[in-house]
């Protein structure tokens, strides 16, 4: 990688524009939102087709990545 | 009866897998569900929030990604890891939310680059650094997911891939459109260039620091 590249990278982690809250109390309330709403959700089956679509949708993928193929 | 056997497995919840404890919320254990959750929403609301900008927005997110993780977890095959999987829901949520509401990512004015001459090289390096995250903003959201998953999370191209739903090569495509978009953002901005010339050189501290790490 060029030198350039790796200033870029490291001026750009340098200047990490995101902070986060740091205190254990607000992740607690985050944790404790999110389950209130996954206790009132269920799982749902996966569709007869799901893993035909997922199989189909694979091999289009990997036939545009690679249309020589 | 249910939450005294959640209770107890809760103990152990700590020492396992994601994987592990993805089966056994799928054979009904809610509580290993809370164990990912506390393990995975720290990095997920970090994500979030590289794309929409305020803390409440980006918990609503983490909120519906875990809802619709949990929700699909049958279709979850295992492929990718629990985290690459969790974290493809959490863009595609983001990009949804970015679309629906019209959030506006790119609230960018020319950058003030009029510093007073007297700038030491902190003063350099913070401005560079605000133009390349002002930049980041700019990026087409594809070309931005593949750097913010790259240089914040260090996650590998086939990772990337994974989470972005796309072939190896063009997560690789992608990171590296970003980079040199960047850098030809930094070479169009002429007085910073003479700028930071006057103080010491374009970013001389980062040189060194990579040469001697060479």
């Amino acid at each position: 990688m060029k030198l350039e590249q790796l200033k870029i990278i490291q001026t750009l982690k340098d200047h990490d524009p995101v902070e986060l809250p740091m205190d254990d109390m607000f992740f607690n309330q985050l944790h404790g939102r999110i389950m209130k709403k996954v206790d009132k959700t269920d799982i749902k089956e996966a569709h007869r087709w799901s893993k035909t679509w997922v199989f189909l949708e694979n091999t289009a993928k990997a036939q545009r990545s690679n249309p020589r193929r | 009866m249910k939450r005294e056997i959640d209770s107890q497995l809760g103990t152990n919840l700590i020492e396992k897998s994601d994987l592990q404890l993805v089966e056994e919320v799928r054979s009904g254990l809610k509580a290993s569900f809370s164990e990912l959750v506390k393990r995975h929403q720290k990095g997920l609301l970090r994500l979030s929030m590289r794309f929409v900008k305020d803390l409440d927005n980006a918990q609503d997110i983490v909120q519906e990604s875990f809802i619709k993780s949990y929700e699909k977890l049958s279709s979850f095959e295992g492929r990718s890891s629990f985290k690459s999987w969790l974290y493809q829901i959490t863009v595609n949520t983001a990009r949804n939310r970015l679309r629906e509401n019209r959030y506006d990512f790119s609230d960018i004015e020319n950058v003030q680059i009029g510093i007073e001459a007297v700038a030491e090289k902190n003063l350099v390096h913070r401005a560079v650094g605000d133009i390349l995250n002002k930049e980041v903003e700019k990026l087409p959201f594809k070309q931005k997911t593949a750097l913010v998953l790259r240089v914040y999370e260090d996650l590998s191209f086939a990772e990337i891939a994974a989470i972005m739903e796309c072939p190896y090569d063009t997560a690789k495509a992608n990171y590296r459109h970003a980079l040199l978009k960047l850098k030809e953002a930094l070479d169009d901005k002429h007085e910073l260039k003479t700028w930071t010339h006057e103080v010491g050189g374009f970013l001389t501290e980062l040189n060194t620091k990579y040469l001697e790490a060479e």
